[in-house]
């Protein structure tokens, strides 16, 4: 029975990441539209062409209309063409030039809404306002779905993979500061030694898979496969610290002396490592979000059924990290026990 | 615990040393002197101001990389065993941290003269304000990078200066130092006033006195044996 919940967290940690995985790869993703077209104008309307993704914009009870401010503007007409969706608008009503939002609400959909999605530059010569009440087609939707957003469309669901190698990685490089500095006051370091060495080895794999899904991210989204970014260059330097700390390690012989001495550089790398990563971004501006002024993801991006994902997902990567850890020590002192032996 | 007289004492040793052997210190000049010139003549032209500033730094980093590679060399053949029963490791640390800091420092001086004749200042805001700003930069640069590389140096030597050892251990975890001093430097250089360029100033400081503080607080380990 001990055993068993000993093995418990294992069992959890396997879950976890099963969930995560399946969640990520096969939960649909919500609709979303991703482009607004003017198409068509003439002297008293303009024809805007909607393109979606995942949606049904013929379905029933639909309802198009753009908005800037406290003004709402519904389309006059909705037809579908060959090319899609259409929604024609009355110039008298577009009051105000400047960009307008683009809300589309059916039975289906529900609510879409693709911001700053016309920009408006005649001023209208009237000033008659129709009257909409918009409130009745403002309906969130129900049901667990991968969020849509403009930019990242399905690759949104590589957060559940790439962000959580990054909180892998910080771990690990944790657990391998913490035992360096036991192995420090340690005067028979070798247990502790090994465990520091094997958590920066491991630390090292997610890093470099941090930094794969990571690349293929940024190529798709921001369109190149390394940018000079604070949090890119950090784990650039995370590894470059682990690579040279590995290599430290094999320039030394004598067991007890490389302890030591990789110790007190594991240590150091660690906390300019730390500043470098945690509080030099906060002086500068990132592409990422949540640093220098960018929006977090949680503040609109990471909605409940992300996190609902997200964290379950996070938290079982951690404990994967940690089991393939515990599982390489327990290997490398027995083949070191069989190599004495 | 720490006498501030053993650690002068023992800076005045280094300093002999290096007067004695007085190559060390000319070549560091020559290494200063020649990367600017060959810079000078790779790039053929006026340099834009942030090209300046980026090159000017790297070549400090290199210069500072390469001065203090044998801080510890005095020290072999046994040698640090005899140093070892006449000081505590944090007197000889804070001796070996502040002479390579005075060797830093004097790279990045050196540097500076030798850009200031090849290329000159990149921008119109050639006043005394900015120049002593800038100055004020050269010994924070020297202090950080100092410390930083008496603890990487000291690992090297102790792990038998393998070749580069002390560089590939040195340059990513100089990186937070270097982009610190080359931020603060383009606002500078720019002719930008000071409450602009404050934040990378005081940060600098703080991250010098880290550097300084981890490196003393773990050199006592690294040099018992």
């Amino acid at each position: 029975m001990k055993g068993a919940l000993k093995h418990t967290w294992k069992l959890l940690a396997i879950l976890l990441v099963g969930y995560a995985c399946y969640m990520s790869f096969f939960l649909p993703m919500a609709p979303g539209i991703y482009q607004v077209t003017k198409v068509a104008e003439t002297d008293t309307s303009i024809d805007l062409s909607l393109l979606g993704y995942n949606t049904n914009l013929e379905g029933s009870n639909p309802k198009v209309w753009l908005q800037k401010d406290s003004l709402a503007v519904p389309a006059l007409e909705y037809f579908n063409e060959d090319g899609g969706a259409v929604a024609r608008f009355s110039k008298r009503h577009l009051l105000e030039t400047g960009n307008y939002h683009l809300f589309s609400y059916n039975d289906v959909d529900k609510t879409l809404f693709l911001p700053t999605a016309y920009y408006h530059s005649q001023l209208a010569d009237s000033t008659s306002k129709l009257a909409f009440d918009k409130t009745s087609y403002l309906v969130p939707r129900s049901g667990f779905e991968i969020p849509y957003k403009t930019i990242l469309y399905e690759t949104i669901r590589n957060l559940n993979f790439h962000v959580c190698m990054w909180f892998v990685l910080l771990v690990l490089m944790t657990y391998s500061v913490v035992y360096s500095i036991k192995s420090l006051r340690q005067r028979n370091a070798y247990q502790s030694d090994l465990r520091a060495e094997v958590a920066a080895r491991i630390g090292l794999y997610f890093a470099i898979l941090g930094i794969a899904s990571g690349s293929i991210w940024a190529k798709y989204t921001w369109g190149a496969w390394w940018v000079n970014d604070p949090k890119l260059n950090g784990a650039a330097l995370s590894t470059l610290v682990y690579l040279a700390y590995l290599v430290l390690r094999k320039s030394i012989e004598d067991p007890e002396k490389k302890a030591r001495i990789s110790a007190v550089y594991n240590v150091f790398a660690y906390v300019l490592m730390i500043v470098f990563i945690q509080i030099l971004p906060r002086l500068t501006d990132s592409l990422h979000p949540g640093n220098g002024g960018n929006p977090a993801f949680s503040q609109y991006d990471l909605d409940n059924n992300l996190r609902a994902i997200f964290y379950p997902a996070t938290l079982g990567w951690i404990l994967i990290g940690v089991w393939i850890w515990q599982i390489s020590t327990r290997i490398r002192e027995i083949q070191n026990k069989y190599e004495q032996a | 615990m720490i006498k501030a007289k053993a650690i002068s004492q023992l800076v005045i040793k280094e300093l002999q040393q290096e007067a004695k052997d007085q190559n060390a210190i000319l070549a560091i000049l020559l290494y200063v002197l020649s990367s600017a010139y060959v810079s000078y003549l790779a790039f053929n032209k006026v340099l834009a101001l942030s090209t300046w500033n980026a090159l000017f730094w790297v070549i400090v980093l290199f210069g500072t990389f390469n001065a203090t590679l044998r801080v510890f060399d005095k020290e072999s053949h046994g040698r640090h065993y005899f140093l070892f029963q006449l000081a505590s490791p944090l007197e000889i640390f804070f001796a070996k941290a502040s002479f390579s800091s005075m060797l830093s420092t004097l790279v990045a001086l050196m540097s500076w003269l030798c850009f200031m004749l090849f290329m000159g200042w990149p921008s119109d805001a050639f006043k005394l304000e900015q120049i002593l700003w800038f100055l004020s930069l050269l010994p924070l640069a020297g202090i950080g990078l100092g410390s930083l590389l008496v603890l990487i140096n000291g690992i090297a030597f102790k792990a038998g200066n393998g070749i580069g050892m002390a560089s590939i251990m040195g340059l990513p975890i100089a990186v937070p130092l270097l982009l610190l001093l080359i931020r603060s430097s383009q606002h500078i250089l720019a002719g930008q006033p000071s409450s602009v360029f404050l934040k990378y100033f005081i940060s600098l400081i703080l991250l010098d006195l880290i550097v300084i503080a981890l490196a003393s607080l773990l050199f006592p380990y690294l040099w018992r044996d």
